[in-house]
């Protein structure tokens, strides 16, 4: 269970004054079972590479299979299987509460179960469940989408791509614009929706959610991979070679300036785990 | 040296009150932090503190006098001074030295007067070499400290200051963060808003609001001991705070370690060799 993505370039407005090469010779592997992140400066390809992984952008060349399924090349698109990725891979934009256009949750939550052919009598099970992954009750679906606050509306959107159980959730950007409270809360919810099973891709400049959470990270620098490793791996990759517009947290990078010099200290970014290893350290030294 | 007695205070006479029955005392020489989501009423109540807006329900009495009473403003104004987010908006004059004259001038002091106070709050606030420069040249960080230098020179025994770092970058919020513990050093009060964690380490007190009303009061270590600020109060511990609360509480470094990766690191290294 994988997505597979080889060799992948894409150019926007090809053969056009306009011409961009926005992803260069990409190459990873996505197993469904890790939470795999793209990191990268504004710019550097990880949005286009994410909108690749559910065919909303095909490949120029290259290519990008989804558990076997191939995304093809635009000229190909009539022999490519939609239905099958878009039902395996679900896309959550950066800002989704753009996407919202219904008038109540309700119909937001079943619109695209009905697109599915889900029996209507299945799909009021299905939109409670979705409310209830994302913290919401049942009272939120007479209410008017618009009418939520950010949060919320936010939380209905990412909703709304959890009633057809994807079985990898691609998010870019999910946590810009939320206050600390809702960033907490969906993060939480991802852990959630990860242990349970869906593959998660985090497109995000925010290196302390990448570093704290993913298997595997992939550092995107102007459409090139600039790194793909593990987080351990690429956080002393970074503090060896800076990739600009990636600041590295600040206690990870305490962590590296003592292993610097010749201290141990374990990589992490969580404080706690680091101040406990460092008193240990000291206790056992004396 | 400031007293509050259940402040109550509404912008409109519909909707949520921006404060709700705020007590407290600010002791002279103290310095308090005033942390807060947006919305949680923190300028507003730093407006009361020298009478820019005055309790719609309860008191606010300044070195003693009632904010309420007109004739106490003169007083109050003179005696604790409001330092803004952005200092271009507090700096009145083109060059350094004549901003920092323009409070003492309107006092009527004499000449020699002045000359002593602004010489004086110069120094103090690290802008000697800048006396005679324009405003323009300086950096955010050297503005701030342009603006706490105006209100030093009125004599001023209180800063209240809000925001004051939000609009610089991570080195003028290290100057300011330096000035405010050499003031507080020389016995100034003072009260600092503020919804960066970092900044709250030097204070004695920390003051948490929430929805225009006080909800947890105590030390920076008791507040950084707490699990739940961020689902609690909408605020963020930096880790790197964390990290060196914890690095302290141990006895591994010094409490004048600064929460960055270079300030641990280098305390770390330090104290790690002398064993």
């Amino acid at each position: 269970m994988s997505i597979v993505v080889e060799n992948l370039s894409h150019i926007y407005h090809e053969n056009t004054a306009l011409q961009t090469a926005a992803l260069e010779g990409v190459s990873l592997s996505i197993e469904r079972a890790r939470w795999t992140s793209f990191i990268g400066h504004t710019g550097s390809g990880k949005s286009t590479l994410a909108q690749h992984l559910n065919a909303i952008l095909r490949p120029t060349s290259g290519s990008v299979t989804v558990d076997g399924t191939a995304v093809l090349p635009e000229k190909k698109r009539d022999k490519m299987d939609f239905r099958e990725i878009r039902r395996k891979v679900g896309l959550i934009f950066q800002y989704p509460e753009q996407q919202l256009f219904e008038e109540t949750v309700r119909d937001e939550l079943a619109f695209a179960p009905r697109n599915w052919g889900v029996p209507e009598s299945r799909i009021g099970e299905l939109a409670s469940k979705a409310l209830r992954a994302v913290e919401l009750d049942d009272s939120y679906l007479e209410r008017n989408p618009f009418a939520l606050s950010g949060g919320e509306k936010r939380r209905v959107a990412i909703a709304s791509v959890l009633t057809c159980a994807p079985d990898y959730l691609v998010l870019d950007e999910p946590t810009a614009g939320l206050d600390e409270r809702g960033r907490e809360a969906l993060l939480k919810l991802l852990d959630r929706v990860h242990r349970e099973g869906t593959g998660i891709v985090l497109v995000t400049h925010d290196l302390e959610i990448a570093f704290s959470r993913s298997d595997r990270i992939l550092v995107l620098d102007r459409g090139r991979c600039a790194g793909l490793g593990t987080s351990d791996e690429i956080a002393a990759q970074l503090y060896r070679q800076p990739v600009s517009g990636l600041v590295l947290p600040e206690v990870m990078l305490t962590a590296l300036k003592l292993r610097e010099r010749g201290l141990r200290a374990p990589l992490t970014c969580d404080a706690e785990k680091l101040a406990q290893a460092l008193i240990r350290e000291r206790r056992r030294s004396r | 040296m400031i007293s509050l007695r259940g402040v109550g205070y509404s912008y409109s006479d519909t909707g949520r009150p921006a404060l709700e029955n705020v007590s407290f005392e600010v002791r002279q020489g103290e310095w308090i932090a005033l942390v807060g989501s947006n919305g949680s009423g923190k300028s507003t109540l730093a407006k009361h503190l020298n009478a820019l807006l005055v309790p719609m329900q309860g008191a606010c009495f300044i070195l003693g006098l009632d904010s309420r009473e007109e004739e106490n403003l003169w007083k109050i104004r003179s005696s604790v001074s409001m330092v803004f987010q952005n200092p271009e908006n507090q700096i009145v004059s083109t060059v350094v030295e004549d901003d920092v004259a323009f409070g003492p001038e309107n006092l009527g002091l004499p000449a020699a007067e002045i000359r002593r106070r602004v010489d004086g709050v110069l120094k103090v606030c690290g802008l000697t070499e800048k006396a005679g420069k324009a405003v323009y040249t300086l950096s955010g960080g050297q503005k701030q400290r342009l603006a706490i230098a105006g209100a030093l020179a009125m004599g001023t025994q209180c800063l209240v200051l809000d925001e004051p770092t939000a609009m610089l970058d991570p080195e003028g919020r290290q100057e300011v963060a330096a000035l405010l513990r050499d003031l507080h050093g020389s016995g100034i009060t003072i009260v600092q808003v503020t919804h960066r964690l970092e900044e709250v380490i030097d204070a004695d007190r920390v003051l948490v609001l929430d929805q225009g009303r006080l909800d947890w009061e105590g030390t920076p270590p008791q507040l950084f001991r707490l699990k739940d600020i961020g689902a609690r109060w909408g605020l963020e511990v930096p880790p790197i705070v964390i990290l060196r609360e914890r690095l302290v509480a141990a006895g591994l470094i010094t409490k004048e370690t600064p929460p960055t990766a270079e300030g641990i690191g280098t305390a770390l290294c330090l104290s790690s060799s002398k064993i």
